[in-house]
């Protein structure tokens, strides 16, 4: 795993944008007034969905408004790897290493990532691009996967990353899910098992109300 | 109680009570390194793995409540392969350098190493961890404290020390995870850029040498040897009641006699007891609070001996700098008296005259005490504070058979007598205590002797565990004692004080100086109250036990100061305080540099063009090099010993004042811009401008 240490540039300051502030006092009212603190890790990610990065300033400022000692926020935000400690580009590609994706192809695109963009955690020249390596992230069954923002880009070959990257850094929006055009991780080539009806009693999934699915999105 | 077996002994304990206290008690014994009494146990090293019936995995001793029926092995085979095991892959990490390492002979692991004989797969010099984040520096950067985290066990002892189960500081935590885990500062400062108040109670439960107090023994020992200076020694009040268990004798047995023996034979001319000057230091707080109580000003009046409990006020709360005593501490009195009072002039008329000066050393039960004799205003009167520790390392050095000395040491006159009230100074509660015992005659004066109905014992201040004490005092009103710097933040989170008390008296460690960072490293969790057993004592069996009677201190003032308080008391006994980082601080620092002639000092606080303006016919320096200059040439040599000459704050605590007092007794200001710079490291502040004022 990276070595993580803290940008030795730091910014002078930070401050929550009005959205953000809004979205942190969200978390911060669901806890009681001496215990503010458990909602360090929900602020420490609205600092980085704002700044892409995790910064000293927004280290103190969150300790701060949880009251609570600077020394435990920043052991919070260098014990989790999803608080990038570094600035990133404005693209930052998350590739998954693990062992499903590394059989699918995953080198391939790492490969492509370090002679694109360079070593991980190294911004372009251009701020658009940087990369690193994750661990498992959950979608396997359409292996290798690449996290862009908060989205999975499943199936991907080096040439579908390529093609996405050179969207992205022409200002264009990139679809999500699978290269292949196959239906989230539903079979390729259509339905291989339990094709014979016989063995179950053949009812289609019946659609439910899921009640903290998202109002829009893939 | 329940009932157990430990490798086939039967042990009774208490319900509650860990398989390593229950082990402990049956006298078995398995290797720690992660556990402290009195600090939560996180049982990281697992060294203490033991074998416990009916459980298919080793348990964690340590952490494991010992449960009714238990059948306990901790020495088998398995166990014993399992902790080689471990102590393999620490040793990978760790330096092979006991030699040259400040903790040996007083080190956990190294111990363990040689013991259980662990150490053959030690490399001789052990290959760059290629799983270490960082190289790590050592960090020389406090006057008290040093880190060198490569020697690091990652016990997590000084974050807890540090942290809730402690002093509340907050300033070292854990940062990563895994193998990369580490004992960090805030953004990993050096510690003297972080809010450290050098208590030094991570030092006192680093089990290794990654965390020591900056070592002065060596730099003693050279001196003492040179023999070409008068030497003076002061005692702490809680070295005496400690020192005993680094060689080896039960915690709270008293070495008095023995530890002046020892003394004279590390070569010091006069060793004096710091309790004398605890006596005096009793004189002016109380006169101050007795002036203050009168006035209606500056109360409550917080004490102001423990310097650790000083810096925090100065880093973190300057807006009550102005309730601190203005009283220098016991140390500082003591080293001001032996090197430039009356004392030094008898040493001879090289001394007298100023053109030499005794060389001066305290024994300390604490850390904080060594940046205290940097302070300015008062730094140089001790040239060097050591700890416990460090004294029994030199003691070990010159190879004294401490534990057999004899008990019969006299402290020398006239800076050596003391009276019980002094003594107990090195508890928590103690100097409140004196206080009280002397208030009384500090109110009506001799009569209050005669009738000798004044309360001599304040239990109610007393005691190691609570956190806050408080008691009545006829004559002075209600006051409070905060045990431990955590304690004392507790307190201020409200604004009850002000008016609930009229005197607070704050000991930054966990008992006071008896728990005090720089004392035996100890895992006897009721060693305070063993230590603070003995102080009592020797307050009980003193002829005299309220400061005003002690003869040396009467003495001191028929013949130097008249009285409490008085102007050339205050002079000589009394100190400034500034916020951290203000521009009275640089003020403060940088006129400690020019009354040392220390040229380059001086020139480090200003800017590369940094401009003085000195009003007078030295005209404006433009410039470091200029300032040094200045500094070095253009000032007349400085003196030693009795005929230094300081600059002095006019005011003692007000948090802007720039208003000076100069050695020929005129009065002048200072006008003063600070500004960033930047350098290798992070940004620090340095002084653009200073004009001189003359009022
Ligand atoms: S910390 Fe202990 S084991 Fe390590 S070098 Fe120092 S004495 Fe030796
Ligand atoms: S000396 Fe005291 S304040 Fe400083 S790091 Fe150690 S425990 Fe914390
Ligand atoms: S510095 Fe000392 S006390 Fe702190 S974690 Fe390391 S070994 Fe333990
Ligand atoms: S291994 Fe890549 S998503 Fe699970
Ligand atoms: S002493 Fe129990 S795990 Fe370290």
């Amino acid at each position: 795993m990276s070595v993580r240490r803290l940008a030795s540039n730091q910014p002078s300051s930070f401050a929550f944008s009005a959205d953000m502030l809004e979205k942190a006092r969200w978390w911060m009212a669901k806890y009681p007034e001496t215990r503010l603190q458990s909602a360090v890790i929900p602020l420490l990610w609205l600092a980085q969905e704002q700044e892409g990065w995790v910064s000293e300033p927004a280290i103190r400022a969150i300790a701060e408004m949880l009251g609570m000692p600077v020394i435990r926020a920043l052991e919070v935000a260098t014990f989790y790897t999803m608080f990038r400690l570094h600035p990133v580009g404005k693209h930052h590609l998350q590739i998954c290493g693990t062992t499903p994706c590394m059989l699918r192809g995953a080198e391939e695109l790492k490969a492509l990532c370090k002679g694109r963009i360079g070593p991980a955690f190294q911004v372009t020249q251009d701020g658009l691009f940087s990369w690193e390596e994750v661990e498992c992230l959950g979608a396997c069954v359409n292996a290798p996967v690449a996290a862009i923002h908060d989205y999975y880009h499943e199936d991907l070959t080096a040439q579908d990353l390529e093609g996405l990257m050179d969207r992205l850094a022409a200002g264009e929006t990139v679809q999500p899910g699978s290269a292949r055009g196959r239906q989230r991780s539903a079979p390729e080539g259509g339905t291989a098992v339990l094709t014979d009806k016989s063995l179950y009693d053949g009812s289609l999934a019946v659609p439910v109300a899921l009640p903290n699915r998202p109002a829009s999105g893939s | 109680m329940i009932t157990l077996t430990i490798d086939g002994r039967r042990v009774d304990v208490v319900e509650g009570a860990t398989l390593l206290e229950a082990l402990r008690s049956a006298g078995a014994s398995v290797p720690t390194l992660c556990d402290h009494p009195g600090l939560p146990s996180r049982a990281v090293c697992r060294l203490c793995l033991v074998e416990v019936q009916g459980e298919p995995k080793p348990q964690p001793a340590c952490c494991t409540r010992a449960r009714a029926g238990d059948r306990v092995q901790t020495r088998t085979p398995a166990l014993q392969a399992f902790r080689q095991a471990n102590m393999d892959w620490l040793l990978a990490d760790h330096p092979n350098d006991c030699q040259r390492c400040e903790v040996n002979g007083d080190c956990r692991l190294q111990r363990l190493v040689s013991e259980n004989h662990w150490g053959d797969r030690w490399q001789a010099r052990p290959e760059p961890s290629p799983t270490l984040p960082l190289p790590i520096a050592p960090d020389h950067s406090s006057p008290s404290i040093w880190r060198d985290l490569s020697k690091c066990v990652e016990c997590g002892l000084c974050a807890d020390a540090c942290g809730e189960a402690g002093q509340q500081q907050f300033v070292i935590g854990f940062a990563q995870r895994g193998s990369d885990r580490l004992p960090v500062t805030v953004f990993d400062q050096s510690l003297s850029e972080t809010g450290c108040i050098s208590c030094g109670q991570c030092v006192l439960v680093c089990p290794v040498g990654a965390l020591v107090e900056a070592p002065h023994w060596h730099t003693v020992l050279a001196a003492l040897d040179a023999r070409d200076r008068v030497s003076v020694v002061q005692v702490a009040p809680a070295t005496r009641v400690a020192i005993s268990e680094e060689f080896g004798l039960e915690p709270g047995t008293v070495s008095t006699g023995r530890l002046i023996n020892a003394l004279r034979q590390l070569g010091f001319d006069y060793v004096f007891d710091t309790n004398f000057a605890a006596d005096l230091t009793i004189m002016e707080e109380g006169a101050e609070l007795l002036a203050r109580l009168k006035a209606q000003k500056h109360l409550p009046l917080f004490t102001s001996c423990c310097p650790g409990w000083v810096n925090w006020v100065e880093i973190h709360r300057p807006d009550l700098m102005e309730h601190l005593s203005t009283a220098k501490s016991p140390q500082q009195m003591h080293g001001v008296l032996a090197k430039r009072g009356r004392f030094a002039r008898s040493l001879g008329a090289e001394i007298a005259a100023g053109r030499s000066e005794p060389y001066v050393v305290s024994i300390m039960p604490c850390t904080a005490k060594k940046d205290e004799t940097l302070r300015p205003g008062m730094s140089g009167d001790v040239d060097h504070a050591l700890t416990t520790r460090e004294l029994a390392k030199m003691i070990r050095a010159r190879n004294i058979a401490f534990a057999t000395l004899p008990d019969d040491g006299r402290f020398d006159s006239p800076l050596g007598e003391s009276t019980g009230a002094a003594q107990i100074f090195g508890a928590s509660g103690g100097v409140m205590e004196a206080i009280a015992r002397t208030a009384a005659h500090l109110v009506d004066g001799e009569s209050a002797i005669a009738g000798n109905t004044v309360l001599v014992e304040w239990r109610e201040l007393r005691g190691v565990c609570d956190g806050v004490k408080t008691a009545d005092i006829p004559g002075i009103g209600p006051v409070a004692v905060c045990n431990g710097i955590a304690a004392a933040q507790l307190m201020l989170k409200t604004e009850a004080w002000r008016s609930a008390f009229v005197a607070i008296e704050v000991m930054a460690c966990v008992g006071g100086c008896l728990g005090g960072g720089g004392e035996p490293k100890s895992l006897d969790p009721r060693v305070l109250h063993k230590r603070s057993r003995a102080m009592y004592a020797l307050d009980e069996s003193a002829p005299r036990r309220r400061s005003y009677e002690n003869e040396g201190v009467r003495r001191l003032y028929a013949m130097d100061f008249m009285e409490p308080n008085s102007a050339a008391a205050r002079e000589a006994l009394h100190t400034s305080y500034a916020a951290r980082g203000s521009k009275r601080a640089f003020l403060m620092r940088l006129l400690e540099c020019v009354d040392r002639r220390d040229g380059a000092g001086a020139a480090s606080m200003f800017h590369a063009d940094g401009v003085w303006a000195t009003a007078s016919v030295f005209g404006e320096l433009r410039g470091a090099a200029a300032i040094e200059a200045f500094v070095h040439e253009a000032l007349p040599p400085r003196r030693y010993g009795p005929g230094f000459e300081r600059h002095r704050m006019a005011s003692a605590a007000d948090p802007d004042d720039l208003a000076v007092i100069l050695p020929n007794g005129e009065v002048c200001t200072f006008a003063m811009d600070l500004g960033r710079r930047e350098g290798s490291g992070a940004p620090t502040m340095a002084i653009r401008s200073l004009r001189r004022l003359v009022i």
